[in-house]
């Protein structure tokens, strides 16, 4: 049975998530549970690493929207609303997103590391 | 009086065994398994560390269990490191193997019981590495200097070489693996207590002194910089191992041509090491 959580989902190309993610360069983050990101990057990891990778790659993602009254089904991500989206319900207050790629079954977290970015500072 | 109720034990760890699920699909090289491993053992740490709220724990038992947690992570991490060496010495054996007749592969003693076990493997590096440990830097270099030599020549270079070994240049990075090494046998065989052998050790290799009778309590940041030695030591191992493979081959190619397809070989080995590398002037494909 699949353990995938069901959700209304946003659709976002890597190339954007990679662009967005450049627009913060002091942050870091840490990609849990998706095989191919974590078999190709050291996480926790600064942004350049992970939009790199994310470019190589290429393909479009599905962002899960965890927000009350949510209904998306696949629309195309308006890029300035990610933060928004953002699930920050945790101990340190990390942007945390819920995602997977285009096609495929696993979802996998994103995670902002706060504590890695103040360590490299 | 209840009391426990009867329960066939010996059953239930058989049952552990049917408890299983399927590995996702990946690239099958050594160094992205070994990242796909360290990495997520590290995320368990960070998953708990972020959501376990500390406002409502028991203080004392957070901090116990965090620490057990920890060196638990510590050694997985370590262990990682092992097997990516191991997978990596298969993927030379199995290169090689085929195309070599010397006396390289006598360092490795399989017992008959472990080439019969691997017989199906259809692989003759995983049937003379999977079953050694490879928990040392003298075991590490011992094994690859015999199976990377030259034809009847001399042992390779040393992977991880001590103090009056070379190559010179990667003395600092094989002296803090062997500490790693030292740490991951205190906390699996003395549960992370520092034992009077252990901190002697520990004490000539740090060359400070190490306290005995202690319990190693590595914090997250102990754990993130472990990883990121030991990712990077990774890399530049496959980048060393993979290079001088592929030397070794254009030498057994040259010698004579018709051993081998040269692409084919070159293809194999450069989707294992996950960089282009070259035979006899034929460039692998990633």
């Amino acid at each position: 049975m699949s353990k995938a959580l069901e959700l209304p989902y946003f659709t976002i190309r890597a190339d954007d998530l990679a662009n967005w993610l450049d627009d913060q360069p002091n942050a870091w983050w840490t990609v849990d549970g998706d095989p191919v990101l974590t078999s190709c990057v050291d996480f926790p990891c600064p942004t350049d690493e992970l939009s790199a990778e994310l470019r190589r790659i290429g393909k479009s993602l599905r962002m899960f929207d965890p927000r009350t009254g949510a209904t998306a089904h696949g629309d195309a991500v308006v890029i300035e609303l990610l933060n928004e989206m953002a699930d920050t319900d945790n101990n340190s207050g990390a942007r945390t997103f819920l995602l997977s790629w285009e096609g495929e079954d696993i979802q996998w977290l994103l995670v902002e590391d706060i504590d890695a970015a103040k360590e490299s500072a | 009086m209840a009391g426990r109720p009867l329960t066939d034990l010996n059953q239930k760890v058989r049952d552990l065994l049917t408890h299983t699920v399927p590995l996702p699909h990946g690239v099958d090289a050594p160094i992205r398994n070994f990242e796909e491993r360290t990495n997520a053992c590290f995320n368990l740490v960070k998953y708990i560390d972020d959501h376990i709220s500390t406002q409502t724990v028991y203080q004392a038992s957070y901090d116990r269990h965090t620490s057990l947690l920890h060196r638990m992570v510590l050694v997985s991490i370590v262990e990682a490191f092992e097997r990516f060496i191991k997978e990596t010495a298969v993927v030379c054996v199995d290169a090689i193997a085929p195309v070599t007749i010397d006396n390289r592969f006598d360092q490795f003693s399989p017992t008959g019981g472990s080439l019969a076990a691997q017989f199906n493997a259809g692989s003759v590096g995983k049937a003379m590495c999977e079953s050694d440990t490879w928990l040392s830097n003298s075991a590490i270099n011992e094994r690859f200097r015999q199976v990377l030599k030259p034809r009847f020549g001399d042992p390779w270079e040393y992977l991880f070489p001590n103090e009056k070994q070379n190559p010179a240049q990667e003395r600092d990075r094989a002296s803090t693996l062997s500490i790693l090494w030292q740490v991951r046998h205190s906390i699996t065989h003395n549960t992370g207590v520092l034992t009077d052998s252990d901190a002697r050790r520990l004490t000539l290799m740090v060359k400070t002194k190490v306290t005995s009778g202690d319990l190693l309590n590595p914090n997250l940041f102990d754990l993130r910089y472990v990883k990121r030695f030991l990712v990077e030591t990774a890399h530049h191992t496959n980048t060393r191992i993979g290079q001088r493979l592929a030397v070794l081959l254009t030498e057994r190619h040259q010698d004579d041509p018709a051993l081998f397809d040269p692409q084919q070989l070159a293809n194999s080995i450069a989707g294992s090491f996950q960089q282009p590398l070259t035979i006899d002037g034929r460039a692998g494909i990633v």
